[in-house]
């Protein structure tokens, strides 16, 4: 686990793996937890823009040891079957997931909602942590 | 009245009875009678109780009361005679002349200003006007705008904090234009209003360049432990000097020429659009050739729009264009919205 009590934050991380109408944004990463914020925003092909939600079983998985950490916390989104519907296609939300935290070793990491999943799961491949352009985060 | 407010009055209302020399040591019944004299309403023991004890111990109250129960007198008093809660010795004049200042204040800053200042003002309130009470059914004598809320305004603080502490941020926007998130790493500058919004102007690291985010827009701040980067040459009331607005869409000052009816020309003579308003010729039947040297912006463009009835633009022709081509969306909209 991390040793330190210091919250990093690592800014639109490189990644792979493209879920339609969603933007992983940031990685802020602490010895309490690893939390991702996204946006996403409703697709036009759905009627009134859809609906979105987390599935309780989505992990963050370590690239190199394939070791799991659960999710803990999903902020402005419903655990499903709860579902967000939204009331148009002009419609957006940002949240957050927050996991188990990573130790300091892990640099590259998956984040999985469902295996193997399709266009609509919230899948995200080698997702990049750089501490060189990582920036340490003020306590508020 | 705001809960702080009337815990306030009953303060000083505890206050007064516990110096009041010609009804010394005021029972917990006393106390009560003379609260609920005061604020028309019932309260019971146990909210005094809890008053006479934040007075006397709660340190963010900072009155550190010297109360004491006098069990042969059966009521209270302080172990300093010499104590009061109102410590700021003003006189009459002083105190109308705060009260004048505070009611200003509170109808100019309204909701601008932070928590904390609103607390402060309370507090003025509650220990000045428990003496100069204001009269019930004051007239209102001075109203200005009050829009509603705007989205964001609860980051006001932080950003005014970030950007007099030169701290940046990290926040979170969202472009309705381009239906796109963006994660910016931002210096802030400026707070800045403009018809009754908020918007902050400084270094945004994405854009390498100085931005405006309206404030409505901006989500999740995160402050950072990091350098903060100060724009060499950048000068806030320059950068603003010849913009109407806050969205500039060059960084030249350009002279706008346009002509206006002889009523819109009564009302832009006695509130010029901008300070470099002149006026270039007096037409015969009342109409105005007026000019102004700005740098163009999309509020200007707007003001241009909202007065297009009553106004031509004339030079240069780029504007006059788009003024053209925006009641043209308007008319197109008729149809189809």
């Amino acid at each position: 686990m991390k040793n330190t009590s210091k919250k990093l934050l690592y800014n639109l991380p490189a990644h792979s793996g493209i879920c339609e109408n969603l933007q992983l944004l940031r990685v802020i990463s602490s010895s309490e937890s690893l939390m991702i914020d996204f946006g996403y925003y409703a697709p036009l092909y759905y009627d009134r823009g859809g609906w979105i939600h987390i599935s309780k079983d989505t992990f963050v998985r370590d690239n190199k040891t394939q070791k799991k950490f659960k999710l803990i916390h999903a902020e402005n989104i419903p655990i499903a079957p709860t579902n967000h519907h939204f009331k148009t296609t002009n419609d957006w939300i940002h949240f957050s997931l927050s996991f188990e935290p990573i130790p300091d070793s892990v640099k590259l990491f998956d984040m999985i909602e469902a295996l193997p999943g399709d266009k609509t799961d919230f899948n995200y491949f080698d997702i990049k942590l750089n501490s060189k352009t990582a920036i340490e985060l003020q306590n508020q | 009245m705001s809960l702080n407010k009337e815990a306030y009055i009953r303060y000083t209302t505890i206050d007064s009875c516990i110096c009041n020399q010609r009804k010394p040591y005021p029972s917990m019944n006393d106390l009560i009678y003379a609260c609920e004299e005061k604020l028309g309403k019932s309260f019971t023991i146990s909210t005094i109780q809890k008053d006479i004890k934040a007075m006397k111990e709660d340190e963010a109250l900072g009155f550190m009361a010297p109360i004491k129960f006098s069990k042969s007198q059966n009521g209270y008093f302080y172990t300093d005679k010499e104590y009061t809660i109102r410590t700021v010795p003003l006189n009459e004049e002083e105190v109308n002349a705060l009260v004048a200042a505070t009611d200003l204040l509170t109808t100019f800053a309204g909701e601008r200003v932070s928590e904390n200042f609103n607390a402060a003002v309370d507090k003025i309130f509650a220990s000045v006007k428990e003496t100069y009470g204001k009269a019930s059914g004051k007239r209102t004598i001075v109203q200005t705008e009050n829009p509603p809320k705007q989205r964001g305004f609860e980051l006001f603080e932080i950003f005014f904090k970030a950007a007099k502490e030169k701290i940046p941020v990290c926040f979170l926007h969202f472009s309705y234009k381009k239906r796109l998130f963006n994660s910016i790493i931002f210096h802030p500058y400026l707070l800045k209003e403009f018809q009754n919004k908020w918007y902050v102007i400084g270094f945004s690291e994405s854009h390498k360049s100085v931005r405006t985010f309206g404030i409505d827009r901006i989500m999740d701040p995160l402050i950072l432990n990091k350098e903060f980067y100060l724009k060499r040459g950048f000068d806030p009331d320059k950068h603003f000097k010849d913009v109407y607005g806050v969205y500039p869409l060059s960084d030249k000052k350009i002279k706008i020429e346009f002509r206006v009816t002889d009523m819109l020309a009564n009302y832009l003579e006695s509130q010029p659009l901008h300070e470099s308003q002149k006026v270039d010729y007096y037409h015969e039947d009342g109409y105005l050739s007026l000019s102004v040297e700005l740098i163009p912006s999309l509020e200007l463009l707007n003001q241009f729009y909202m007065l297009s009835e009553q106004l031509v633009i004339t030079k240069p022709l780029w504007l006059r264009e788009e003024t053209i081509k925006r009641l043209k969306m308007a008319i197109r909209n008729e149809k189809y919205i």
